[in-house]
Formats: C-alpha cells, structure tokens, sequence
C-alpha cells in the first residue's frame, strides 16, 4: 500500500466522519441509534487502518477483526433514518453479514501464520505450511465471492426500499443510495482484484488503490449525508410549530386530516379517534372504524395521553420510521385532536342512538306482526272451528222440542260472530296483514276503502325492507285518521313513489289545514317513527290551505 | 257434490268436513299444504276445491296461488277461497283470471252455516261468491259525488246482491221479489251506472265490482 501523506489523509477520512458526525447525531438526537452506530462504523474502520501495523501479531489480530466496517456501514443504510431496521428481510440480512464477517474473523485465526507454529527444518511442517497458505488463498476467495453476493443482495434492498417509500425526500434517501453503492462497489472490485491477482501486479495495484479511494471517499461522504439528512427530519420538526399557527382556534375536522398529511408528507393520512370506554375507534363522523393491524401496506401510530389512548394515525409504512417526527406532530396537534376526538366520540354516539332507535323500531314491528299472526292462527281459528260447532249443534237441536235452546244457541253464535269481526280489526290494528302478504299498495288501498273522506291511491310498485313499509304505511293510516278527524276535507291524494334511495310519500288534502307538527301526539309520533328510520317528516298546513304531509324515507 | 278440503289447521278443517258431510256433500281428501292440495285435484278430480288462503310455508297467501294454479291445470274444478282479512284487490284479481267457479268468503262465514253451504253450491255449480263484508267495503267506500248516489236505497241493496254474485231469481228470494221486478231494478242500476248490461251473470259481478272499485 502506498503510504504517501494524502493518502494517510484520504484513509483517514471517513473514520474520523463517522466518530465525529457520529458524535454530533448522537448528542443531537440521543434516541436514535444512527449516532451511535456511526461511531461504531468509525471504530471499525480504524481496525482496517491498524491491521497494516509492523508487529506481526498486532497485524493478524487486526486483520482478522477487519471488514466489520462493511456490515456496519449496510446496516446504517437500511435502518436510516430511525436507526431501527423495520422489516425483517433486512433484519435478516444484517445478521447474516456479521455472521460472515465472524465466520472469516475464526477462519483467519486459524489460518494466519503468527498463530500458527512451524518448524521449517520440519518437512512435514512444510507441507503443512504449503497446505495452510492453499486453504488460506482458497477460503479468502469463497469469503469475498458470499461478501460480494451479499454486497449485490444489499444492493436490491436499498433499490426496492427507495422504490416503496417514495416520500423519503431526497436528502434523506442520497445518503441511502450512495452509502449502498459505497459498499457494494468497494466489495465488489475487492473481489475482481482479487481474480485477475495473477495477471498483473499494476493492475492490481491499481485496483486496490482505487478500491481504497473510492471507499474512503464515499465513506467520507456518507458520513456527512447522514447527519445532513438527519437535520432534514429536524426541520420537518421545526415545521410542527407553523402546524399550530395553521390549524387556529378550533379547526374542522378535514382541516386537521390535511394540515397533518401535509406536515407528515402523507396523502393517504388518515386520523381516528378512540372511544376509551368502548374500546373502539370511529372516524371524524362517529363511524367505527376498524385499524388496519399487521398490514404491510398501512402502519398505524397510537397517539396517548396519560396513557390512554386519543388518536390514531393511519398512514404509509415508511413513516413509522419517522416516529419521532409523528409524535411530534401529533403532539403539537394534541388540543386539536382531543378537541376533535370528543366530537368524533359525540358522533359515535348518536350513531349509536340512531341504530339502536332504529333496532327498537324494528323490534317493536316484529313483535307486533308475530302478536298478529298469533292471533289469526290461534284465537281465529279457535273462534271459527268453534263457530262450526255452535251451528252444528244448533242444527240438531233445530228437531228438539226446546225452543230456548234454540234461541240460545243462536244468541251464542251472534255474539261469536261479533266476537270474531272484533277480533279481525284487532289484529288489523296491531298489524296489517296485507302489508306484509301483498305490499305498500294493497294495504294502502284497504286503508283507502275504509276512509270516511273519498282517497284517490297512486302507489309505485316494488317492495321495500319491512321497516321501511311498516313506516310508510303508519304514516298514511295516521295521516287519513288525521284528515278523517280534523281537515273537513273532501277529497285526498296519497302518493308514493320511490326516488332514487328514498320513498316519497305524500298525503295532500283540501281541507282546513292550520295542522302544527308539535303539537297533538299523533304527527309528533310520525315525525319520530319516520326519523327513527332515518328519514324526515314535514308537514304544510297553511290555514284554509289543505295539509300536505311529506315523508322522505330513506330505503337505498 | 264432491269437494276437496285445504287448510293447515287441521282441526277447522275437520269440523268443516263433519258440517259438509253431515249437509250431503261428500268431502273426498283434506290436505294440509299446497302440494297437497293439488295432489288432491289431480287423482281426485272433485267439483270445488276449499282452500285457506294463508298455508304454509310463509303463511301469507299460498292459498291465492294454488288457486291460480288449479284454475289454470284444471278448469272444471271450481274453487272457493276462504280468507282472514276483507281486501278487495285478490278478490278482484280473482275474478279477473277465472270469471266463473270462483269464490271468496271470509272464514268467519262459517258462522252462519246455512248461508256458507249456499255460498258452496253456488261455486261449486260454477258460479261466483264474493264475500258480503267485500261488497259492502267497497260500495261503503268514500267518493265523490257521481252516479251511485242516483240509486234508490232499493236499488242499492240490489246492488250489492248483483255483487255477490247472486243470480236474479235468488235475489227475489232474497228480498221478497219476483225474479221479473229484480230483472227491472238490475236493468235501471246498470243504465244510471253507465254499464252494459250483460247475460252472462259472471261478467256483470266483475263489471259492478270493477265499477265499485275503481269508479
């Protein structure tokens, strides 16, 4: 090796970078493992350094120890900018280079001369020193070919991390790129040295010399990239403090969603609220939401406070190793996002509300169509098969000589035929039979035949959920009661049509009119009936303008 | 007569047998279901068919279909309906399909036996029954003022007879007349109604109650 003074100095170089920019990182960000590790590599350069010393020993001892700066400097590469290495492939990969590099530490160790004795008036201690140096070349060989598999290996890991996570920024991915090639191309050119060995002594003095410059340069290099890009994440981090200043007062809740996906660089940003007491999480509209857990195309950051879970960002996977600069986002975000979470939870829980209206709604129905079919196939056919009897036994007597037998019996089946018409309008009243049997316009009709005021019917045709009916038809019977009672009216329309996802039903009199939705229990108990479904109730009443009851039930 | 009997209540369905029996009509085969019910019609091939509207297996309107089906499979085979609820629109759909043989009667009707047994022959000679409580709904209906106000309360009660599916000389038994003062009054009611007056006694059931329904 040319020991010239530039060349002390290019040697030099990127050990001294990467323990002193190391330092500075350290000191700078003390949770982040990329400071220390810089020192590591620094370190570990520098046994490459000594392992030229005079002292034999000294020598072999460092050149065994030699090379550690390599898997050093490829696991700074892939676990910048966090200092954690994310995926296990990479894991993987790291562990196999230190394997490698032990591996060749032990190898070197039996096989360097100082550690071994020989006797050279010994033939067969020749022999044995003849056989050391073939294993020695030989195994060198095998340790720089698997060094340079791994080399190219590392290669396609930094390609296809700069290719997942597009939104690393340019300075924070040079480092990455040109800390990648260092040491591939270092390695890789170690190894072709190595091959053409006996071809040409310049050539391979060449080779190396270039090899050594071009590692100690891009080491060099490197080790400024790094600290530079890790400043890069910094400013990300001064920018925190303008996020306050652009979010105001009490920002909405898109507005949050967007100032932090542009804070974070992250479109696809998404941000939900936790519900403590419920365990769940819901989106800014109270709808719960589940977090996409051990998804390799999501990461999900929790956000606390005093241990209990506010919020959660849903984003990229490449942020998660920018945690700090999350945390710091979500933190300078906290009053927003606690202001925001409470509404979310407030939303949750009128949704709640909603449904379960909507369930006691629909339990009720059921109950009441069960209590009506019960009726019709219990105590109706009881009634009629007693009926049949009665006039049976009424024919028989009929030849008996007791005419108060007679009239009893037929006194009896008077009141049983009264009985059973009672009991049919009973179970019309709880439920319609129609309704469920024949739809909206069959039942509608029967309501029409029975009103006092004349009704003229237009009904769409289709059949919708059974709440959904059961709510239009209410609102009709309720509504023809209505004008039956109050409206004097001489005539009605009823309509009902489907409207993209709503039904439309409509009842329009001609009669007095001056009907008030808050008063009277009846069009009170509509409104909420229809809004329990979703849907809305308005009603236009104009004095000595008719009524017009509207219901928009939704029925998508 | 020989009827067939449907109905998933088999107790009704056995006092009803006992009452047919006992008033001569021969009951040969009950059925609980639709299936059934045809099975029957088929291997049977009786003169009416009693059939429940609700059956099995959603309980709803089975019966209104096996109906259908018989009038369409076997046409000599008349059918009697008996249903739960008053409602006009199965009735009239009835009619419309199969203008003769044909007949809807509230359950309840069996209350009165004599009036059932009538309703019985009649469809079971071919011809058409509609409940009285359906006539009634529908010439009790709200409208606005048009020609049935013109009608005589006489005229009216005719009327609703004409509905039922009566012929002439059975509403003169009905209300104390001659079959010739009936036949008068109907002339009158269908010409102050704007309808044609028709021989066939089916087809002037259907043009009332469509008058009734729609007018």
């Amino acid at each position: 090796m040319n020991w010239s003074w530039p060349w002390v100095v290019i040697d030099a170089l990127p050990g001294l970078a990467f323990l002193i920019l190391g330092q500075v990182a350290w000191a700078r960000r003390p949770g982040n493992r990329i400071g220390p590790l810089m020192v590591a590599t620094g370190f570990a350069w520098f046994v490459g350094t000594a392992a030229v010393a005079i002292d034999p020993v000294a020598s072999a001892i460092f050149s065994a120890f030699q090379g550690y700066y390599d898997p050093l400097l490829a696991w700074l590469v892939l676990a910048y900018p966090t200092g954690r290495l994310i995926d296990r492939r990479s894991r993987l990969f790291v562990g196999t280079f230190f394997g490698l590099l032990l591996a060749r530490t032990v190898f070197r160790f039996a096989v360097f001369e100082p550690f071994q004795s020989y006797d050279f008036g010994n033939p067969a201690d020749i022999e044995r020193y003849i056989a050391n140096q073939t294993i020695r070349v030989d195994g060198e060989l095998a340790f720089r070919v698997a060094m340079t598999v791994l080399a190219l290996v590392l290669l396609g890991l930094v390609v296809a991390r700069l290719r997942r996570e597009t939104n690393l920024g340019r300075r924070v991915a040079a480092p990455i790129l040109v800390g990648g090639l260092a040491v591939a191309t270092g390695i890789v050119v170690e190894l072709i040295a190595t091959l053409i060995d006996a071809r040409s002594v310049e050539v391979r003095a060449f080779l190396y010399d270039a090899t050594n410059y071009i590692t100690s340069l891009s080491g060099a290099i490197v080790a400024v990239g790094f600290v530079v890009g890790l400043r890069q994440s910094r400013i990300a981090r001064g920018n925190v403090a303008d996020l306050v200043l652009e979010l105001g007062a009490s920002p909405g809740p898109a507005q949050l969603r967007d100032v932090l996906a542009r804070a974070l660089r992250d479109p696809s940003l998404e941000v939900v609220y936790a519900v403590p007491e419920r365990g769940i999480f819901v989106d800014a509209a109270g709808r719960i939401v589940a977090l996409p857990e051990g998804r390799p195309d999501r990461a999900v950051t929790r956000l606390e406070r005093d241990g209990q879970a506010i919020a959660a960002l849903i984003h990229e996977p490449a942020l998660a190793e920018q945690v700090e600069l999350v945390r710091s986002v979500a933190a300078a975000t906290r009053l927003a996002l606690e202001n925001e979470r409470l509404q979310a939870e407030v939303r949750a829980q009128l949704e709640e509300v909603r449904a379960s209206r909507a369930r006691i709604v629909d339990a009720g129905d059921a109950e009441r169509r069960r209590v009506e079919r019960d009726l019709h196939d219990g105590a109706q056919q009881r009634l009629v098969t007693l009926a049949l009897a009665l006039q049976m036994s009424q024919a028989r007597a009929g030849g008996a000589a007791d005419p108060e037998l007679v009239a009893l019996l037929s006194k009896a089946g008077r009141e049983l035929d009264l009985a059973l018409g009672e009991l049919r309008e009973l179970a019309r009243g709880i439920h319609p039979t129609l309704l469920a049997e024949s739809g909206l316009g069959a039942a509608i009709e029967s309501l029409a035949d029975r009103s006092p005021v004349p009704v003229s019917v237009t009904v769409g045709e289709g059949r919708f959920d059974a709440g959904i009916e059961a709510t239009a038809y209410f609102v009709v019977a309720e509504a023809l009661t209505n004008v039956a009672k109050y409206a004097a009216a001489s005539k009605v329309c009823v309509d009902v049509e489907r409207r993209d996802d709503s039904l439309h039903v409509r009842i329009r009199d001609d009669g007095a009119g001056g009907a008030d939705a808050s008063r009277g229990s009846g069009l009170r108990g509509l409104a909420d009936r229809v809004a329990a479904v979703g849907g809305v109730l308005t009603v236009e009443s104009p004095a000595g303008g008719g009524t017009t009851i509207t219901a928009e039930i939704p029925c998508a | 007569m020989r009827v067939v009997l449907a109905d998933d209540a088999g107790l009704f369905r056995e006092a009803l047998a006992t009452a047919l029996t006992s008033a001569g009509i021969e009951v040969v085969g009950q059925a609980g279901d639709v299936d059934g019910l045809i099975e029957l019609v088929r291997s049977h091939a009786p003169d009416l068919a009693i059939v429940d509207v609700r059956m099995p297996p959603t309980g709803t309107t089975e019966g209104l279909e096996a109906a259908a089906r018989i009038r369409s499979e076997t046409p000599s085979v008349a059918v009697l309906i008996l249903s739960h609820v008053v409602e006009t629109r199965h009735v009239m759909q009835l009619l419309r399909d199969a203008p003769e043989g044909i007949g809807y009667l509230l359950k309840d009707r069996v209350s009165n036996l004599a009036e059932f047994l009538d309703a019985v022959r009649r469809v079971g000679a071919g011809g058409s029954v509609v409940d009285p409580e359906v006539v009634a709904r529908l010439l009790g209906r709200a409208r606005p003022h048009g020609p049935l106000d013109e009608l005589t309360p006489r005229e009216r009660d005719v009327l609703a007879l004409v509905a039922e599916g009566r012929s002439n000389l059975a509403i003169g038994e009905h209300l104390g007349l001659t079959e010739k003062t009936i036949e008068g009054h109907v002339r009158i009611i269908l010409s102050k109604l704007g309808l044609e007056p028709s021989p066939d006694a089916h087809r002037r059931v259907l043009a009332v109650l469509t008058y009734l329904r729609e007018g």
